[in-house]
């Protein structure tokens, strides 16, 4: 396991942890720490001590989402994604399921993971951020929190909405979808999308609690409950929305962006991710 | 249809689900009368419950259902320990037959209780003032057309804490109705919300003090009684058939009750065990002195 | 009647109010539809704003009026049924357009113009904006969308009620984005529309792939499928009234 992710279990509190480690690079994931937390997740799951998962970051920010550096690379290392110049549909679908959306793909183990799952959110919650924020079972976030998919205005929607639509309604959802990138704290909880919005110094010790308490509940009560859980998610379609996900999730880098439009994806490929953004808030002007 | 229950529960039952109706205005009112109990319900009420239901949806002059209930809470949960013929050879345990009897009939499925108020074709509001806090009865108050709270409602499944959360975070209609995070919330914590999150959440159309509850939920009863009843047919079936498009209408899973298959781990309180011994009060007010126990020990280790 | 005009990638389509669509006027529809599906066809337009010019966004029908629209013919070869309950009809066409709709709503707003706000894919109103319910004389509202939108008991309660949702509750509960004082309220949609437009129009259109597709599957599309029969009940209720 790297060390950008530790995780460990107490089974005093049967609460397993998993901690993001990358603060120096605002907790950006790569490839290798998004199947590391997946992986914990299954161990967990068959840990037969911990009853609740807590996810949590070290430094100021949960996470910017997938590091930039990665962003092409799993397309190019995925079957078929090296045959020609550029990755082919397969292999962007290949990739999309693998590391999000599939089986074995992250959104996918922490929206099945037997244990109640717990999410601390502070500073950026940005891209993976945002859904783990609608995978885990329960969010608390502290005043600093930032929630937001700041891709979808450079290239459009390229993730599962029924989650998102579940969690706040139709017309929030196409906000964050259209115009607004990134909702505060408060708009995060009045809309629903978490539960409850502490003080900076409060966080850790909230989240604890909760999990704690959580964490008194009987094992057969909580694993049977997940599993009821599971069926009325896929009755809810959030496993159709995933599956949609990891197909159209790859049709992203076909966009043609016209005249005047900003090419975020030249932008990206010619001084990386962090610039393009940086340059794409500026195209897209300050705030809401 | 087979009467379950025993002697006592059966012929107290009429005397402990009261029916009242006002031609008039169109509003029957069915009453949870054992305040004593704070309204906890055996198999011969909730099967009288829905008879009435039923009844009042083939009465033409009806137009609007009110749920109610006598004393200091709508309902507090199942009667705990009922004899109501769920051993019918002397198991020691009960059989996945009679689980499935019970959930499926009496509780969750098409024709319990919960589903005869779910698809009722009149329209079924609900009163709700103080606890309301265990599942059944939590998702009966999920299934009612409009809610009314008072501000101290406590609304939930408490039994969560003991039992696991009983198919109140997987029930697709109430993660519809409080958004996906507080049904969660609400399964996974056990923590009841109270009438004001239930209004702010969209659980209930009103909220107000205990005080004003009854005179406010006659007054909203006899203002949509008063809608023309072609209307009100149509609205309702309307809201039936997207419900039914929407797959809120029938449970997920309406198979098993499975809280009496649970096992408990060495380090697992036992609840039914310790409701043998100390009672229901006594195994609630030990599961509190567990969780603080809990929570102190976190504290500790954190100073 | 109703106008449309285009500029800076934004198509703003403008009405006196849309309460002729309340009434079940043929001509208001058609000439509305043809204009959305124009727009939604346009490689230069990339948000689509419907406005009123008049006082109202949608005036709630008079009581003679209101009388006489459950009485048009909603029958299975009506020519209601195109126009207003079918694929190719005027909700249809705004809530599954492919590019971004923006309801700009000022005061009172009836039961179509309620639906079009269900409808679209954003909303701004004014402080003084009330919401009629739909459900009461439109058979073509589609009540999953309104449970998507306003959470399952908010749309049940607003359905069996009948009252309108005033421009606070309506924000509160998640049926507009945002409300504003009536002399901002344009402003407010326009730079709305301003930041859509920054958008690709390539990354709007596989957007509204992948929304649609997730409407389909919760069943707003199947609640639109079954308005032929609500229209056939509703008709049969507004008979025995």
């Amino acid at each position: 396991m790297s060390t950008t992710i530790h995780c460990y279990a107490d089974s005093q509190s049967h609460v397993g942890h998993i901690v993001i480690r990358r603060p120096e690079n605002r907790n950006a994931f790569t490839a290798e720490m998004v199947t590391a937390v997946g992986e914990a997740l299954v161990g967990f799951g068959q840990n037969d001590d911990v009853k609740v998962v807590v996810i949590r970051p070290e430094g100021a920010d949960l996470t910017t989402g997938l590091d930039a550096a990665d962003a092409e690379r799993i397309y190019q290392e995925a079957p078929g994604g090296a045959v020609r110049k550029v990755p082919s549909q397969r292999a962007r679908a290949l990739a999309q399921s693998s590391l999000w959306w599939g089986p074995s793909g992250l959104y996918n183990r922490v929206l099945h993971c037997p244990k109640i799952t717990i999410l601390q959110a502070r500073g950026r919650c940005l891209d993976i951020g945002l859904n783990l924020s609608l995978c885990c079972d329960l969010v608390i976030a502290d005043e600093s929190a930032l929630f937001g998919q700041p891709r979808w205005q450079h290239v459009g929607v390229d993730g599962d909405v029924t989650a998102l639509i579940a969690a706040v309604g139709l017309k929030r959802a196409n906000e964050m979808m259209f115009c607004v990138p990134e909702w505060d704290a408060k708009t995060a909880v009045d809309y629903g999308l978490i539960d409850k919005v502490v003080p900076p110094n409060e966080l850790e010790d909230a989240v604890m609690t909760l999990a704690t308490l959580c964490g008194q509940v009987m094992r057969d009560g909580i694993v049977t409950e997940k599993h009821y859980v599971f069926a009325s998610l896929a009755k809810m379609q959030i496993g159709t929305g995933m599956a949609i996900a990891a197909v159209m999730g790859g049709y992203g880098t076909n966009l043609h962006f016209r005249a005047g439009e900003f090419n975020f994806l030249r932008e990206a490929r010619a001084n990386g991710v962090k610039a393009a953004l940086a340059r794409g808030r500026h195209h897209f002007g300050s705030g809401q | 249809m087979k009467q379950y229950g025993n002697p006592d529960t059966l012929a107290a039952a009429p005397g402990q689900v009261l029916y009242e109706k006002d031609a008039q205005s169109g509003v029957a009112w069915i009453t949870l009368n054992r305040p004593e109990k704070h309204n906890a319900m055996t198999v011969p009420m909730r099967a009288r419950l829905s008879q009435l239901v039923k009844d009042a949806e083939q009465d033409n002059d009806v137009a609007v259902i009110v749920l109610r209930g006598n004393g200091k809470s709508f309902c507090s949960g199942n009667q705990i320990d009922e004899d109501w013929g769920h051993r019918p050879g002397g198991q020691k345990r009960m059989t996945l037959t009679t689980a499935s009897r019970y959930s499926t009939e009496m509780m969750w499925g098409r024709h319990s209780f919960t589903q005869v108020v779910s698809r009722c074709t009149k329209i079924v509001m609900l009163q709700l003032h103080g606890y309301c806090a265990a599942a059944a009865y939590f998702t009966l108050a999920t299934r009612c057309d409009i809610v009314l709270v008072s501000e101290d409602a406590k609304i939930g499944a408490l039994e969560g804490r003991f039992l696991g959360p009983a198919s109140t975070v997987a029930g697709i209609h109430i993660n519809r109705i409080l958004g996906t995070k507080a049904a969660r919330r609400v399964g996974y914590t056990a923590e009841p919300i109270s009438g004001d999150e239930a209004y702010a959440l969209g659980l209930a159309h009103l909220c107000m003090p205990v005080s004003e509850l009854a005179a406010a939920t006659d007054a909203l009863a006899r203002e949509i009684a008063a809608r023309p009843r072609p209307l009100l047919r149509y609205l309702k079936a309307r809201v039936l058939s997207g419900e039914a498009v929407f797959d809120t209408s029938v449970p997920t899973i309406t198979g098993l009750l499975y809280s009496h298959f649970l096992q408990t781990a060495p380090d697992e309180k036992n609840f039914w065990a310790t409701v043998k011994s100390s009672g229901v009060a006594g195994a609630l007010s030990d599961d509190k002195a567990r969780r603080t126990a809990a929570v102190n020990q976190l504290k500790e280790k954190s100073s | 009647m109703i106008t449309s005009a285009t500029a800076a990638g934004i198509t703003t389509i403008t009405f006196v109010d849309c309460s002729p669509l309340s009434s079940g006027d043929v001509a208001f529809a058609r000439r509305l539809i043809e204009c959305i599906r124009d727009a939604s066809d346009d490689d230069e337009v990339k948000a689509i704003i419907l406005r009123a010019s008049g006082r109202d966004f949608c005036p709630v029908l008079p009581p003679e009026k209101a009388a006489a629209a459950t009485r048009i013919d909603r029958g299975l070869t009506s020519e209601w049924r195109g126009i207003f309950a079918s694929a190719r009809g005027i909700y249809q066409s705004l809530c599954f357009s492919r590019k971004v709709t923006i309801a700009e709503v000022r005061g009172d707003c009836g039961a179509a113009g309620t639906l079009l706000t269900l409808c679209a894919g954003l909303a701004v109103a004014d402080e003084g904006a009330t919401f009629e319910c739909p459900f009461g004389s439109l058979p073509e509202a589609n009540f999953v969308l309104a449970a998507l939108t306003i959470r399952l008991n908010r749309a049940k309660a607003w359905a069996l009620r009948g009252q309108p949702l005033d421009a606070r509750a309506a924000a509160a509960a998640g049926l507009v984005n945002r409300v504003v004082a009536a002399g901002d309220l344009q402003a407010e949609v326009e730079s709305m529309g301003k930041r859509i437009v920054k958008m690709p129009l390539d990354g709007i259109a596989i957007s509204k792939i992948i929304l649609e597709s997730c409407l389909d599957t919760q069943g707003v599309g199947r609640e639109f499928d079954a308005v032929p029969f609500y229209g056939m009940a509703f008709q049969q209720e507004a008979n025995a009234s």
